[in-house]
């Protein structure tokens, strides 16, 4: 039998009068990385903390490996293999590159709730990490406080962050944020050389069609709330929908 | 932390306990008293730097906790008639108790709540303890005598001051190395994450009400344990140690040592306790000004306090260096 990775019901969330999703039936399958695609307040943020659990939906149903995780609890769905990354750098701002990662993968690897060993004695956790940290030549800023990288290595560490719990969904919103047109393409190439190596399953969010191209399999469009329409990379581009909300209305 | 550097603090940790066992033999009657005493204030400190330094949240409450703890350890040896080690068990047991129930209803609420309900709860506490003078003995307090002290096979009197010191240094020594062990830890590491970033550490995977509750519950069981210390030093406890003076103390020693250091808490005790005690004889009156300054001066210049500039120092050097 072939469970989708992530399938939403019906999805939907006010916030007071304003629908923000509407009846979203999303389905992410194994091994899609798949775009989430749309103008400003289209609700793709939104979307993802429905599914993290940072929101509670209004109707529907979040179904994630086929359990209904509908209004869990944001560590629990994390627990489940489900991880996410945040568009606004979200980190552990005085804490070392290394122990940020550490503390992510102490929770996907290790024994979050041993109080008798030192944390460094895991070996497990600290091989990922220092894996992790060489895999993208952050070796020289390990021990840095993390407030003190760059924008773009701090955009760079925040899915590293997202990839250490272990998840088997990633969940990336905005990765390009904020990031030149150079440390874009950095980035773009990061990107799918871990989606190859480190996690089969993702859904971006992402502003950059040329990002959206290198990576996705598959986009969908949301608008309003509302999915338009969804399908290959090429499908979308032609889209008449699409074009319409992209370029405006033609008179 | 590398293992070089985890071993040299372990090194400083030795060396400092040496120092303590060998001073009371060096020091007269009444610098003992003041070094024991600022040993069993340091780790009522030590016990707001876990819940404030460590985990976030402002407890202008410590003194509950030090007074259940004091209470918990006079109440037993008064009617129970036990020893010094069943007070010392009765001041962990209060304390956890009363810490975890009152954790339970408050680290949900967001800072400014929290903050004012922890200054409600000791408000309570103390009126409470000095009205229900039959049960606490009121602003007079309780009197206790322990003579003598079973260790092994052995009963060795307590009427001798270097005596206590050791108990209380033996007492705190052993709580604040427990304490440093566990917040190098995996689950006392996750606490740290909770107070730089809670929202992030829920997403990778922590349950943050739960590790906000057990840091409520370790901090006001160390208070406690240290109110335990006050009765054995003092041979009383009273209703007066409820009051918010005593909580405002503990957040001026660890914001003046270096809020989130754990050392730091002990630093500040010592250098305040002792000046206290050497200026207030002829500065009376202008003593409290005194510490209203050194406050605004550290939170000005060094808002990480003693320890922490140097350790921030210290590590800026280090990460030059590689």
């Amino acid at each position: 039998m072939d469970v989708p990775v992530l399938k939403t019901e019906n999805l939907g969330i006010n916030f007071g009068g304003l629908q923000a999703l509407k009846g979203v039936d999303f389905e992410l399958r194994e091994g899609e990385v798949k775009a989430l695609i749309g103008p400003n307040g289209a609700g793709k943020t939104t979307f993802f903390n429905v599914i993290c659990g940072n929101l509670k939906p209004s109707a529907g149903k979040v179904y994630f490996k086929g359990e209904d995780i509908t209004g869990w609890a944001p560590f629990k769905i994390c627990r489940l293999g489900l991880s996410r990354t945040f568009q606004k750098t979200s980190l552990f701002p005085e804490l070392s590159v290394f122990e940020n990662l550490r503390l992510a993968a102490q929770t996907g690897y290790g024994k979050r709730n041993v109080f008798f060993r030192h944390a460094h004695s895991d070996e497990k956790v600290i091989d990922i990490v220092e894996r992790l940290i060489e895999s993208v030549g952050l070796q020289d800023k390990a021990r840095h406080p993390v407030a003190n990288l760059s924008h773009g290595d701090q955009r760079l560490l925040e899915i590293l962050v997202g990839l250490s719990t272990n998840p088997e969904l990633l969940l990336l919103d905005e990765p390009t944020a904020g990031l030149s047109v150079k440390e874009t393409k950095e980035m773009t190439e990061r990107i799918k050389e871990l989606a190859r190596t480190s996690i089969r399953n993702v859904i971006i969010v992402e502003h950059d069609m040329e990002v959206v191209t290198e990576l996705a399999t598959r986009i969908c469009v949301l608008y309003y709330g509302e999915i338009l329409c969804e399908g290959t990379v090429d499908e979308i581009k032609s889209h008449p929908k699409v074009q319409e909300v992209y370029l405006g209305r033609s008179v | 932390m590398s293992l070089k550097e985890r071993g040299k603090r372990w090194i400083l940790f030795g060396i400092l306990l040496a120092l303590l066992i060998v001073a009371p033999h060096v020091l007269d009657p009444y610098r003992r008293y003041i070094l024991t005493e600022l040993l069993m204030w340091g780790l009522f400190a030590l016990g707001f730097d876990i819940i404030f330094g460590k985990t976030g949240l402002l407890n202008f409450g410590m003194s509950s906790f030090f007074g259940m703890g004091s209470y918990g350890f006079v109440l037993a040896v008064y009617h129970l008639h036990v020893n010094l080690w069943g007070g010392l068990l009765a001041a962990i047991l209060v304390s956890l108790v009363f810490s975890i129930l009152v954790g339970l209803l408050i680290t949900r609420f967001a800072s400014h709540y929290f903050v004012v309900f922890t200054i409600v709860i000791s408000m309570i506490l103390f009126l409470l303890a000095m009205n229900l003078r039959e049960f606490t003995g009121g602003d007079e307090g309780i009197i206790i005598r322990l003579r003598t002290l079973p260790l092994g096979p052995w009963d060795v009197s307590l009427r001798s001051a270097i005596t206590k010191y050791y108990i209380i240094l033996g007492v705190v020594g052993t709580a604040f190395f427990l304490v440093l062990k566990f917040f190098d830890s995996p689950l006392g590491r996750a606490i740290v994450a909770v107070k730089e970033n809670e929202e992030r550490a829920k997403m990778i995977g922590y349950d943050t009400a739960r590790l906000k509750l057990i840091s409520f519950a370790l901090s006001g069981t160390v208070a406690g344990l240290a109110g335990g210390l006050y009765p054995i030093l003092n041979n009383n406890t009273n209703a007066e140690i409820f009051f918010w003076i005593l909580s405002g103390k503990a957040v001026l020693w660890s914001v003046v040592g270096g809020v989130g250091t754990l050392w730091g808490p002990f630093i500040g005790a010592g250098i305040l306790v002792y000046a206290e005690d050497l200026l207030s004889s002829w500065l009376i009156n202008i003593y409290p000004i005194l510490v209203g300054g050194l406050l605004i001066i550290i939170i000005l210049l060094a808002p990480k306090g003693i320890l922490g500039t140097i350790q921030s120092a210290l590590m800026e050097r280090a990460l030059q260096k590689s």
